[in-house]
């Protein structure tokens, strides 16, 4: 899948994302769609699937399995594949790329990449986005762009977010207020995935970009690879302070955290999250034959931990099944090609 | 403006202010409110009329519904409250219902409304600046600039708009410039500071009568 992948900053970047969000002409936007509008957009989408030589998904049409699939891939939230909310998905030919009709809007381009290569994840966004623009009457003016049911996101109806781990700035007095302020120069926002106590500890966030309006695409690229770099830069500098001032707690922290993730029976949450953590912050501190664990298995490890399907629609066997379940999926991960 | 006790909009020439409420003519004749006493101090008008005023917000009756959920749009039926509270239009067509609502949320959320994209169709040039030391370029690679100047503090030497008004507000009348006072005016009217843009506008009317 994408987001396995080792690549430029993915130790501090989880994933890129951008969002391209497009509507067409002569139609409510989703929220206000009647079911007959909503089949005729899935049909002109299909139209252009089959144009370009893509497989095309209706939602309605899907199981269980082919539901958790779309979603561990971050392809689909829950509510898009709700059985009355008549959406499809088109799958790009690249893997981290798709199409969502009918969601938020008629059709929003999706591209998701491991670590901070922007401009890649662009051009596959825009290259799909494209495609559609050529071949349906978009909704578009001069003076505001291209327009989008969220206000927010009229303009370019680009939106460009990445999921970061920061347990080095975490652990910084002070780094959080920094990057905020770097942030906040650009016009980015910073919030926490899971919102609660536990923030400090699991070090999630989703950093997005919030300007569509006053600058072209070409500054945003720039703009979002200076923001992705001045956070892999700081997060890195604080690991390697952390790590060369207490060195033998990181030491520490790390073998325990592997020991709980490699034999542990039962992970909570917010548990598996910290113990991550600690294998961030050491990875590339501890050197030992001991403990064989790659970026890859890392990188596996989080998304396993922060999304699944299976875990979010478990409704009455939560408190019992998924803490298990999870302790075994992240049992085998960490295990990797042991004997 | 809007009428603070329905809700609905008010003619620039027929703002009533009770108690420092503002509402629109047909509130005031619901509550009959003779409108041809505004104008003087709240000291002058019959104390029962003041009671009925607060009676009337306080205890609301059951016809009384705020008119930004009247106000909608003819093709999708989003009402303004809609729009306001959650940032979303339901077509096309409200970007021009709601032009102004919609523009004030732009505006907030983004500190600019103009739009420099790229045209439907078209691709843009994602490649990235030629990094220094590159044999082909020997310029340093120039940093991309930090947002749009929005915030005063970020540009000192440029003053806003915001800090415009802001700085005439607290200063005193006298000592600003007339192409000051009359920007600041137009500033006071489009946030909707009524009283502000009046006591800038008299402040110039009464240098222009000295002249």
């Amino acid at each position: 899948m994408w987001f396995e992948d080792h690549k430029e900053n993915s130790e501090v970047i989880l994933a890129t994302r951008v969002n391209i969000s497009r509507n067409i002409k002569g139609f409510s936007f989703p929220v206000k769609m009647s079911q007959d509008e909503k089949e005729n957009v899935i049909g002109m989408a299909r139209q252009v699937a089959s144009e370009l030589d893509l497989p095309f998904i209706r939602t309605d049409e899907l199981d269980d399995s082919a539901k958790a699939d779309l979603f561990n891939k971050y392809y689909a939230d829950i509510s898009f594949m709700a059985e009355d909310a008549k959406t499809a998905a088109i799958l790009g030919k690249k893997d981290g790329v798709c199409v969502q009709v009918n969601y938020k809007d008629h059709i929003t381009v999706e591209s998701l990449t491991a670590g901070s290569d922007i401009r890649s994840a662009y051009r596959d966004a825009e290259d799909l986005a494209v495609e559609f623009e050529k071949r349906m009457p978009i909704a578009f003016s001069e003076k505001r762009g291209f327009l989008t049911s969220d206000i927010r996101n009229v303009g370019t109806g680009a939106q460009i977010s990445a999921l970061i781990m920061i347990p080095g700035i975490m652990k910084t007095t002070g780094a959080l207020s920094v990057l905020s302020k770097r942030l906040e120069k650009f016009e980015w926002n910073i919030k926490p995935l899971i919102q609660g106590n536990d923030v400090r500890i699991n070090s999630v966030y989703i950093i997005t970009n919030m300007v569509t309006l006053g600058v072209d695409e070409k500054e945003l690229l720039d703009r979002t690879e200076s923001v992705l770099n001045d956070v892999t830069k700081l997060e890195r500098s604080c690991r390697a302070s952390i790590c060369k001032k207490k060195s033998a707690i990181v030491e520490d922290q790390y073998y325990k955290s592997y020991g709980v993730l490699r034999y542990g029976r039962r992970l909570e949450l917010p548990e598996a999250l910290l113990h991550i953590n600690w294998l961030m912050l050491g990875a590339d501190h501890v050197k030992d034959d001991e403990v064989s664990l790659s970026w890859e298995q890392i990188h596996k490890l989080v998304h396993t931990v922060l999304r699944r399907y299976e875990e979010i629609t478990a409704k009455g066997r939560k408190t019992i099944t998924v803490p298990r379940e999870r302790a075994e999926r992240v049992r085998e991960i960490v295990k990797g090609d042991e004997a | 403006m809007r009428c603070e006790r329905c809700g609905g909009p008010i003619d620039g020439n027929k703002i009533i202010r009770l108690n420092g409420v503002t509402i629109c003519e047909k509130c005031a004749r619901e509550l009959r409110i003779d409108t041809s006493l505004m104008g003087g101090s709240i000291l002058d008008q019959a104390f029962p009329m003041l009671n009925e005023l607060t009676n009337a917000f306080l205890n609301p009756g059951p016809d009384l519904e705020f008119a930004n959920t009247k106000i909608r749009c003819p093709k999708c039926g989003t009402t303004l409250r809609d729009v306001e509270s959650s940032g979303q239009v339901g077509c096309i067509e409200c970007y021009n219902v709601f032009n102004e609502t919609v523009l004030k949320k732009i505006l907030k959320s983004q500190g600019n409304s103009e739009y420099k994209g790229r045209n439907p169709g078209e691709l843009t040039e994602t490649e990235a600046p030629v990094r220094p030391g590159s044999p082909d370029e020997e310029k340093p690679q120039e940093q991309p600039k930090p947002a749009a100047p929005r915030r005063a503090k970020s540009t000192p030497k440029e003053p806003t708009k915001k800090d415009l008004l802001e700085r005439i507000k607290k200063a005193d009348l006298g000592m600003i410039s007339d192409s000051d006072l009359e920007e600041a005016m137009k500033l006071a009217a489009e946030k909707e500071d009524y009283d502000l843009a009046a006591r800038f506008r008299d402040e110039l009317k009464s240098r222009k009568e000295d002249k």
